[in-house]
Parts: structure tokens; sequence; C-alpha cells
């Protein structure tokens, strides 16, 4: 029974039968898994993007010393400079624009090898605002989800409000004493008429709110901080008491007054968005200058440090 | 493979099953590795293309839709909405309009905003002006500007409102027309206020308002500015990508190219 086995073995193993081991057979498909892997392999290493090769990616119109020139930004110089598309523009304006951009590029780089960015007070300004950008489109790129702008709005309500708005009349009695003005100011709140208490106690406009209406803001560079503070109290057609300043004493005739009036948060919403996002960046900027300062080697002289 | 015996003892389908793996293991791998090669010639021949003739091509348009559609709903439709239609509320443009803010429409336009964004911190994006915030002390960082007064922002709101082809009283128009002037609003809105699509700033008189039209929301936008941005993709999506959404953008707004 064992010599027609093995014949038929050995016939099996001829015609790689699955059933026998077979050392060419095992090779062979070794050999076929590695080149298919390196083929793979090799085709994501070099066409990776950013990967520099001897060729030009596709997305490039150059290579300068290994620093690519982006197509998209030679169209848009080609609309800046000529107005043109790219299948528009001649040979000689493609030429010109793209010669101009590598001419920028060779002067970055030569910059670089003498040793710009820190040598060159512009430079390094413009170093600094590009790192800065760089975290701000960082923070830009991944929106904020409502409920984050949610928090934040409800953690700063005060700041959401719309400008509060009044109209007053400031009078000054020059080298008028308090006691007069006192008095004027009790006129007016017995409905006086303006021009008559005026006329009878000699006062006279400031001539710094007499505008109309002005927001809050407005009316308090006007007044400044000690008026304004007396306004933002006072109602609708309230008299405020005479307040003595160096021209004499000032009385405050209030003819509407608006408090600011807090907005909702959708009505806030991009107002919540930028603070949210300048908040953001702040911490992020904090951050990473203290991991830029945790990394670096900083040596400080004995007399300083 | 060191048991024989657990071959012979298969049935005759398995036996039969190992023999085929072979070959067909590498038919997949061929038919993998031609897809990926006809993937890569067609995202070259994208990139190599002119922006402008992409949507005209019968070969780039429809790979250019279907890949620009798909990175649309993953990058762009969180804030422009499904169709791009963008949302008054919040501010965020309607695409598939014909009303451009920046540029004239061309995919090359887009595909810039897309790689550098608006007002995105990147120092390519578009960052030239944004509308002041003229209830304020200081209206806009970049330059000084007045404060304007309840009364002025008023009229200059009638003034809008006019050029809208709303009812408009005469005497709040014709005050709003100096107060136009004072603000400085022509600086970038023209003096006709045309709008500049080279900074962002819209047409006053097409009757597109990005914000609402209402008197409120143009005093809301007149007294606290607004800045609108666009988050810079660049390094973020790939160079195919980028070009193939700017030009399923620029397709929202031609008829007749299927989307």
């Amino acid at each position: 029974m064992t010599k027609p086995i093995r014949k038929a073995e050995a016939a099996s193993a001829r015609q790689w039968t699955l059933a026998r081991p077979n050392d060419r057979r095992s090779l062979t498909l070794a050999a076929l898994g590695a080149v298919a892997g390196l083929l793979i392999a090799g085709f994501g290493l070099f066409t990776a993007q950013g990967t520099r090769t001897s060729t030009i990616p596709p997305e490039d119109v150059a290579l300068i010393n290994g620093v690519p020139i982006l197509r998209a930004d030679l169209i848009t110089q080609l609309r800046l400079t000529d107005d043109v598309s790219l299948s528009q523009a001649t040979a000689t304006q493609r030429k010109a624009v793209l010669d101009a951009m590598i001419q920028e590029e060779l002067a970055v780089q030569r910059g670089v090898e003498l040793n710009m960015p820190t040598d060159d007070v512009d430079t390094r300004a413009a170093l600094v605002a590009a790192m800065r950008g760089s975290l701000a489109t960082d923070i830009l790129a991944s929106a904020p989800s409502d409920d984050e702008l949610k928090r934040w709005f409800n953690a700063h309500r005060d700041h959401y409000a719309e400008q509060g708005i009044m109209e007053l009349h400031a009078l000054v009695m020059p080298g008028g004493s308090r006691e007069r003005a006192v008095a004027a100011a009790q006129a007016l709140r017995k409905h006086q008429p303006l021009k008559q208490a005026m006329q009878d106690f000699g006062l006279r406009s400031t001539g710094k709110v007499d505008d109309g209406e002005e927001f809050y803001f407005a009316a308090a560079i006007h007044l400044g901080p000690r008026q304004f503070a007396m306004a933002k109290r006072l109602r609708n057609g309230a008299v405020s008491d005479p307040v003595m300043t160096a021209d004499g004493p000032v009385i405050l005739v209030m003819l509407h007054n608006q408090p600011p009036v807090p907005q909702s948060f959708e009505q806030a919403r991009d107002r919540v968005r930028v603070d949210y996002t300048r908040d953001r960046l702040a911490r992020l900027e904090a951050a990473n200058a203290k991991f830029l300062r945790d990394r670096a080697d900083i040596k400080l002289a004995p007399d300083i440090g | 493979m060191k048991n024989p015996a657990m071959f012979r003892q298969s049935p005759f389908w398995t036996e039969w099953g190992w023999r085929a793996l072979l070959p067909l293991s590498l038919l997949i791998l061929i038919a993998v590795g031609a897809r990926a090669w006809a993937e890569h010639g067609a995202e070259a021949a994208l990139l190599r293309a002119d922006p402008e003739t992409i949507l005209s091509s019968p070969t780039l348009a429809p790979f250019a839709l279907r890949l620009g559609r798909n990175t649309f709903m993953q990058a762009c439709a969180s804030c422009h909405g499904e169709r791009g239609r963008g949302l008054i509320a919040r501010g965020v443009p309607d695409l598939a309009d014909r009303d451009r803010l920046y540029g004239e429409g061309h995919v090359a336009e887009i595909e810039t905003i897309v790689l550098y964004g608006i007002r995105s911190g990147h120092s390519k994006g578009q960052h030239l002006a944004s509308m002041p915030a003229y209830a304020t002390s200081r209206p806009y960082e970049a330059e000084p500007l007045p404060s304007l007064s309840p009364g002025e922002i008023g009229d200059v709101v009638q003034l809008l409102r006019s050029y809208e082809g709303q009812a408009a009283p005469t005497d709040a128009v014709a005050r709003g027309v100096k107060v136009y002037a004072k603000a400085g609003c022509w600086d970038c809105h023209g003096a006709e206020g045309g709008g500049d699509a080279a900074v962002g700033a819209p047409d006053l008189r097409d009757r597109v308002a990005l914000n609402g039209g209402s008197t409120a929301a143009l005093t809301r936008s007149v007294s606290l500015g607004r800045a609108g941005v666009s988050p810079a993709f660049a390094g973020r999506l790939s160079p195919v990508r980028v070009r193939a959404v700017a030009a399923y953008v620029a397709s929202l707004s031609l008829p007749g190219v299927p989307k």
C-alpha cells in the first residue's frame, strides 16, 4: 500500500498540490507578497502630500530646492496681475508671473541662509505675526459647538447688551453758588420751562451733549465719569442735583434714558463667537508660550537673572 | 501545510478554494492597483487643469463634483448647510445664489478662499476689511473712524432701506447720505453702495442682505459691526479635495450642472 501512495504524492507534488509542502511555491508566494507590499508602500511613499521627489507633484508648478510653489498660488497671481485664468494666460504671462514667484522663493531661502530671522527686525516681526496667525488658523479651523458658545454666553451675560441711549441737557451756572444751583434744580423739577429757568438762574448749556440722543459710551466721554454716573441713574424727565465743577455747578436734565437692553443668545451669537475665539486664542498663546519656554535652553546672565 | 492528511480529508471544494486563492488575490490586487492608478491619474488631471475649465469638461466634471460634494459634506456643510444655502440668522452666505461677496465666482477664487480662508489668521487669507461697529467708542481697529449717534445710525439705515427698494422717509435718507460720507462707508461699499468684491464689501443695492434686510438687522450690523469667518483648509484638506470642493461650490450657482 505504501508504494502507490508515495507515487501519488510525488505526482501531486509535481502538480503543486496544496496538500503537499512545496518550497518553490512557498518562495514564489512570499516573493509575490513582498513585491506587492513594496509596490503599495512605494506608491504611498512617493505620492503622499508633501513628499519631495524628482517629479513635480500635480498640485505644484515648481519645486525650488525642494520647496513647492503651489499651482493655486500661480493661478491667483495671474488673476491679480493680468486678470486672466490659467488657460487664458499666454506663455509669456505665465513665465513672467512664475519667474517672479521663483525669484521671491529664492530670496526667502537666501534670507534664511543669511540668518535674517535672527538679524532683521522686520523678518522677526513677520515671523512672530505669522506664528500667532497660525495659532488663530488652528482655532478657527474647528468651529465651536452651540453648547460651548452658550456656556460662554451664560458666563458673560453682562457683556452682551445693546448700547444704552440717553438724551439730556447739561446746564452750567458760571460762577454760581451751590445754593442757587439747588434752587434752579428745584425749579426745573417743578416743571418750570427750561428756557425760563435758564434765563432766571443764569444757566447755559455746556455744549457737550446737545446733539440729541447719544449712546452711553459717547455720553460717558462727553460728561466725564462723575456726571455720567449721575446721569445713568436719572429717569426720563428727572433733574439731577448740582455737580460742582471748575466752570460752576452743573445740572443734568434727563429727557430720555434707555438703559442697555440685554441681548438673547441668538442676537449676540456672532459677538459671542468672536469673544469665545479670542479667549481660546489667548489661552492657546499662553500655553504655547509656556511650551516654548519649557523646551528652550535659556541661560540668563547671573547679574540679570 | 505540515499536515497533508488535513488536506487529504478536506472536501473537494476546499481544495479548489485554496487553488483559486492565489489568482483571486492577484486579480484583486491588480484591480485595486488599477483603480488607485486611475484615481491618481484623475486627481493629477484635476489638479493640472485650468480650474475654470473643470465644470465644462466631460471627463473632469463628474469626478470633481463627486469628490467635491463629499468634501463639502465633511468640511463645509456644518455652516453652509447641506445644499449650500447658508443661514441669514448667522450671516452665513448662500453659496447657491449668484451674489458674490468675494470675487466673481471663479473656481480659482473659491479655491483660494478654501485654502486660506476669510479672517482665518492665515496671512494669505482675505482680511482686508470688516464692518465697523459704529455704536462703539472705537468703531474700527484698523483705522480711525467716527462713532455714530443713534440718530445717525437710524438715518443711514433708512438710506440702506432705500437702496434695497424699501420705503424710507426722504428726509432721513437725505441725512443718511451725509452720514454715509461722514462714516467712511464709501471706502468699502463705494460712493453708490455698489460694494467691492475685492475686500468682501457687499453690494448694498442688490437686495441680497447677508444678515437680513430688516431695520433691526441693518441697525444691528451698523451698530455692532460684522466680521464673518471662513477657516483656512490649507494643510487640512488635500490639494485635490480643495480643488474639487471649489469646483463643486462654483457649480451650486450654475443651472444645469448636475450636483
